[in-house]
C-alpha cells in the first residue's frame, strides 16, 4: 500500500490552507478589546470543535451503517468499520484538543484549568466515551468486537446533542456559543471572522485528509487479515483431505 | 531552550492590554495543537509500515 501522488497533492493544498490559517490567526486578526491577544486562542480553539462536530457523527453514520449491512455485504461493512474507526480517532484528537486548549484558555481568562460545570463535564464525558470505544477495539478480541463497538458509538453519540445544548440549559461558566448564540453573540470584526472561518476550513480539511489515509491502512489492514483467515481455513482444509 | 523562548517571541504580545500568562499559554495552544496533530499522523504512518511489512 502507498501514498499516492495525488493524496500528496492534497496535503500541500492543506497544508498551504493551514499556513494561511495560522497567518491570519496570529498577524491579520487585530487584538480584542477584552482579551487582547488571547482571543487568537479561539481560532484554534473553536475549529477542535467543529473537527469534532463533523468527525463524531459521521463515526454513527459508519456505525450505524455497519450494523445495518455486516450480514449481507461485508465488503461495505468492512469499509463502513474502517471508516467508523478512522473517524473516532480523529474525533478524540480534536476533542481532546479542545479540552486542553479550553483549559488554557481559562487558565488565563478565568484564572482557573478547569471547573465542573456542565459543558466541561459533559464534554469530558463525550471524550471519554470515545477513548473507551476506541480501548474497546484496540483490546477486545473476538468476532462481535465490531458490533459491540459500533453500539457504543451509537450510545455515545447521544452526548453530542447534550454538549451542545448544555450552555442553553443550564447556567455554566462555559460562555453561550459565539456563533448562532442568539442577539449580541458573535465575531463582529471582518478579520477576526476570517481568522475563525478560515481556521475552521482548514483543520476540517486537515481531519477529512487524515481520515482518509486511517481509513485506507485500517481498511487494509482489515482485508489483509480476512485473506490470512480465508488461508488458514483452506490450509487446514486441505491437510484434513490430505489425513483422511 | 533558545528555539523554544524563540517561537514565544513568534507570538503577538503586549504587555499594555495583556496578563503575563498569555506570553506562555497562547504559544502553547498552538503548539501542543500541531503536537498532537502530528502526532497521530505519525502513528498512522508506523501503522502503514507495520503493514507493508506483513
Amino acid at each position: 500500500m502507498r501514498i499516492d501522488w495525488r493524496w500528496r497533492g492534497l496535503a500541500l493544498v492543506v497544508m498551504a490552507l493551514l499556513g494561511y490559517g495560522l497567518a491570519l490567526a496570529l498577524w491579520v486578526s487585530p487584538p480584542d478589546a477584552q482579551q487582547g491577544n488571547m482571543i487568537r486562542a479561539f481560532y484554534y480553539h473553536f475549529p477542535d470543535w467543529i473537527g469534532a462536530s463533523v468527525f463524531l457523527p459521521l463515526n454513527l453514520i459508519a456505525s450505524v451503517t455497519y450494523l445495518a449491512v455486516r450480514a449481507k455485504r461485508r465488503s461495505l461493512a468492512m469499509k463502513a468499520d474502517s471508516l467508523a474507526l478512522a473517524s473516532a480517532e480523529m474525533g478524540v484528537v480534536f476533542c481532546g484538543l479542545g479540552l486542553v486548549t479550553g483549559s488554557l484558555w481559562g487558565r488565563v481568562e478565568w484564572g482557573i484549568w478547569w471547573t465542573w460545570d456542565a459543558r466541561l463535564t459533559t464534554t469530558l464525558v463525550l471524550w471519554l466515551i470515545y477513548v473507551s470505544y476506541l480501548m474497546v477495539r484496540r483490546f477486545s478480541t473476538g468476532s462481535s468486537t465490531a458490533v459491540l463497538c459500533a453500539v457504543l458509538a451509537v450510545f455515545g453519540f447521544c452526548d453530542i446533542p447534550i454538549v451542545y445544548m448544555s450552555t442553553r440549559w443550564w447556567r455554566t461558566q462555559h460562555p453561550a456559543p459565539v456563533f448562532g448564540g442568539g442577539e449580541g453573540a458573535g465575531i463582529t470584526n471582518a478579520d477576526m471572522q476570517g481568522a475563525v472561518w478560515w481556521n475552521v476550513l482548514a483543520w476540517v480539511a486537515w481531519g477529512a485528509l487524515v481520515v482518509s489515509l486511517r481509513y485506507a491502512v485500517e481498511l487494509r489492514r482489515q482485508q489483509l487479515e480476512a485473506a490470512e483467515g480465508l488461508d488458514l481455513i483452506s490450509e487446514r482444509a486441505y491437510q484434513g483431505a490430505a489425513h483422511d | 531552550m533558545t528555539s523554544l523562548l524563540l517561537l514565544i517571541r513568534f507570538f503577538p504580545y503586549d504587555s499594555s492590554i495583556d496578563v503575563p500568562l498569555t506570553r506562555i499559554h497562547l504559544p502553547l495552544i498552538y503548539c501542543l495543537t500541531w503536537a498532537f496533530h502530528a502526532t497521530y499522523v505519525a502513528y498512522i504512518i508506523y501503522k502503514l509500515r507495520s503493514l507493508r511489512k506483513r
